[in-house]
């Protein structure tokens, strides 16, 4: 793909990261005391942990800070701010090594970020934090291995936790759940697998675990799980010692697995629910965003999905196509809409849905900018995104684009 | 009449509000032409056609709600009348508006609350109670899409939106339920224009926590006493879809 394809958007700056831009699963804003606006992003792999970018003038962007991973065989894929506090997962490659779990840092100097505490999941049987949830101040729900449970498949490790840090320099657990089955010693039987992959694989798919942990101030007694093959579960966290399934609705199979983000529109009584494509080359395709009506929250339906270009046209250009992650309406420097719906769909670039009507969502305007250089694929791979409260759409490229900003003009 | 509805050459101005479950309000407003001469206003369960001097529209004008004798037929108190009335309301709302509903079920319980201010007719004298007036009070045009003249974006049709709309006879109150931080550059700009060139405009955005609490009542406070008082002017209730006979004013 050489050239951009884009709709109702325009791009403002291109930030490559210092050379080193491949962007992970978390960008979180934060604007400072003294009114300085820097987006935290985490990154794909080794060798950086995470950057600071200020955003202050989203049309000159700079890079003012990037720190190091202990080592190589790790990576921080996720991480969220409120406040000047920077929650940052870490997720190791080999079972049992460390640090696995998530560290906190104090950004009041967004230069020269100072550690305040670690919260360590390591154990051997887990490879730590894949992605956390942390926008109250209070809470970080994870999604991590544990020290203590053993899965039944080793891709099952990734249970749903909940991590007070109302005191940020003590981070204790609350509370935990896990799919029924999937651990050693549960009563439930084993789930059946959608698409059964080789064991000795740690990443990949044809997995019983936790992606995503929504939770959000407005509804703090609900929490929102994309769980993989396992699909979409809103929890009762009202006691989070004993959290409960409400509800639980899934589309694999026939659909190829992999729920990532189970998105609340708590004012239309709606969710917005991501598959991830994992594969290149459109071999899991359709992986889909799906819209459905939880006014009833027992009893969830699937209404529609939102549309994507043709396979024929995407599928095969190089790289992931299809669904990955959304701008998730997270309190703060923000865009909130229950209307409008902003998603990284990998090679088909940052696509903009109006839900007006949730039976039939309307693209909008799109941004799929040329494959950047130095990736391993020949297409752009938009791994992630964040929209600010002025309508500032910050996006990643997952190998080596780094941060795009864009203006939506919609 | 697609393309426009503020009319300005010769200072007057006509108002098409498309409301309700309308998926396409350009279809709506490709069925009108301007209002004919001796009419100041048109209404139906899809779209109000204003004049700039059309009378208020209240839940007692007639043309917005279908009821039949049959309908009415088990309906033997003002009370169920107003209760059928919320419903045929809450019909004109999308499922997926949690927030229009809350707001309009509160309005019906401020609707009551309002009359209760008023000074009981003496029941030997008169045959209405003041709960009648009930039907008096401003009908909520739901989901409401204000067609934009043809020069604010002449290739297209345009309309402005807001959540709910009251037209009181003088002006017409646009009620904004949305968190401003989720409003998109177009929809603002429509708005902003509407604002800026419809004199009788007024817009009043609800906070998000007026709507939350479960106890919260009806935020009277953010509109004006005329609005409030929704009887003054009038010499008798009606209810809805009065009887054109009802309809002729009192000499």
């Amino acid at each position: 793909m050489s050239e951009t394809l884009s709709k109702n958007m325009k791009l403002i700056d291109h930030n490559t990261l210092g050379g080193f831009g491949g962007v992970g699963e978390g960008m979180a804003l934060q604007v400072t005391s003294k009114g300085k606006r820097v987006l935290w992003i985490a990154h794909e792999g080794p060798p950086k942990n995470f950057s600071g970018i200020d955003v202050t003038d989203p049309k000159n962007t700079k890079l003012i800070c990037q720190t190091e991973l202990p080592h190589q065989n790790m990576r921080s894929n996720s991480l969220e701010v409120t406040g000047d506090i920077l929650a940052v997962a870490y997720q190791v490659y080999e079972l049992g090594l460390e640090p696995a779990g998530f560290e906190l840092f104090d950004v009041s100097d967004p230069e020269n970020p100072k550690s305040i505490s670690k919260y360590s999941t390591a154990g051997p049987n887990s490879r730590g934090a894949h992605c956390l949830w942390f926008v109250d101040g209070e809470y970080v729900h994870l999604a991590s291995g544990t020290p203590d449970l053993v899965p039944r498949h080793p891709r099952d490790d990734q249970i749903y936790q909940i991590i007070d840090v109302r005191n940020p320099s003590k981070p204790l657990e609350s509370g935990r759940w896990w799919y029924p089955g999937t651990m050693e010693g549960d009563d439930a039987p084993p789930p059946e697998r959608i698409i059964p992959e080789p064991m000795d694989q740690l990443r990949g798919g044809d997995a019983f675990r936790l992606h995503n942990a929504n939770v959000y101030p407005e509804h703090p007694d609900r929490a929102y799980l994309g769980y993989i093959d396992g699909g979409a579960f809103i929890l009762d966290i009202s006691d989070k010692s004993k959290p409960e399934v409400i509800s639980h609705w899934s589309p694999h199979n026939p659909y190829p697995g992999f729920t990532h983000t189970v998105m609340p529109l708590f004012d239309r009584g709606l969710l917005i629910v991501s598959d991830e494509c994992i594969k290149d080359d459109a071999e899991d395709w359709p992986k889909l965003t799906w819209v459905i009506d939880a006014r009833n929250e027992k009893n969830l339906v699937p209404i529609s999905t939102l549309p994507l270009p043709p396979v024929e046209e995407f599928g095969h250009k190089g790289g992931r196509f299809g669904s990955h992650n959304l701008h998730e309406n997270r309190p703060g420097p923000s865009f909130r809409s229950e209307e409008i719906i902003v998603g990284a769909f990998f090679n088909a670039g940052i696509r903009v849905y109006n839900l007006k009507n949730p039976y039939q969502p309307e693209l909008i305007a799109y941004f799929v900018p040329p494959g950047p250089e130095n990736s391993r694929v020949p297409t752009i791979q938009m791994n992630e995104v964040y929209v600010d409260e002025n309508g500032i759409v910050y996006a990643g490229d997952r190998w080596s684009g780094g941060l795009y900003v864009m203006e939506m003009d919609i | 009449m697609v393309g426009w509805a503020l009319r300005h050459g010769d200072g007057y101005i006509e108002t098409l509000v498309v409301y309700g479950l309308v998926t396409n309000p350009t279809t709506v407003a490709a069925e009108l032409g301007p209002l004919p001469d001796d009419m100041s206003y048109l209404l139906s369960g899809r779209y109000a056609l204003l004049s700039e001097n059309a009378p208020a529209l209240r839940l007692s004008s007639p043309g917005w709600i279908d009821l039949t004798p049959e309908g009415l037929i088990d309906i033997n108190s003002t009370d169920l009348l107003f209760k059928l009335t919320l419903e045929k309301i809450i019909t004109r709302i999308s499922s997926f508006s949690k927030n229009h509903r809350i707001f309009v079920e509160r309005y019906f319980d401020f609707i009551q609350d309002q009359t209760k201010k008023l000074k009981q007719p003496d029941q030997n004298t008169e045959i209405f109670t003041r709960y009648d007036w009930v039907f008096s009070a401003w009908l909520p045009l739901t989901h409401a899409r204000i067609l934009l003249p043809e020069k604010f974006k002449k290739q297209e049709p345009c309309f402005a939106e807001f959540d709910i709309a009251f037209w009181t006879g003088k002006k017409l109150v646009c009620v904004q339920l949305k968190q401003s931080d989720s409003t998109v550059k177009s929809e603002r700009e429509k708005r902003d224009y509407l604002k800026n060139n419809h004199h009788q405009i007024e817009i009043v955005s609800i906070p998000r926590d007026r709507l939350a609490d479960k106890d919260m009542a009806f935020p009277a406070d953010l509109f004006d006493k005329a609005f409030r008082e929704f009887w003054s002017g009038l010499n008798l209730p009606q209810g809805p879809s009065p009887s054109p006979i009802l309809m002729s004013p009192l000499n």
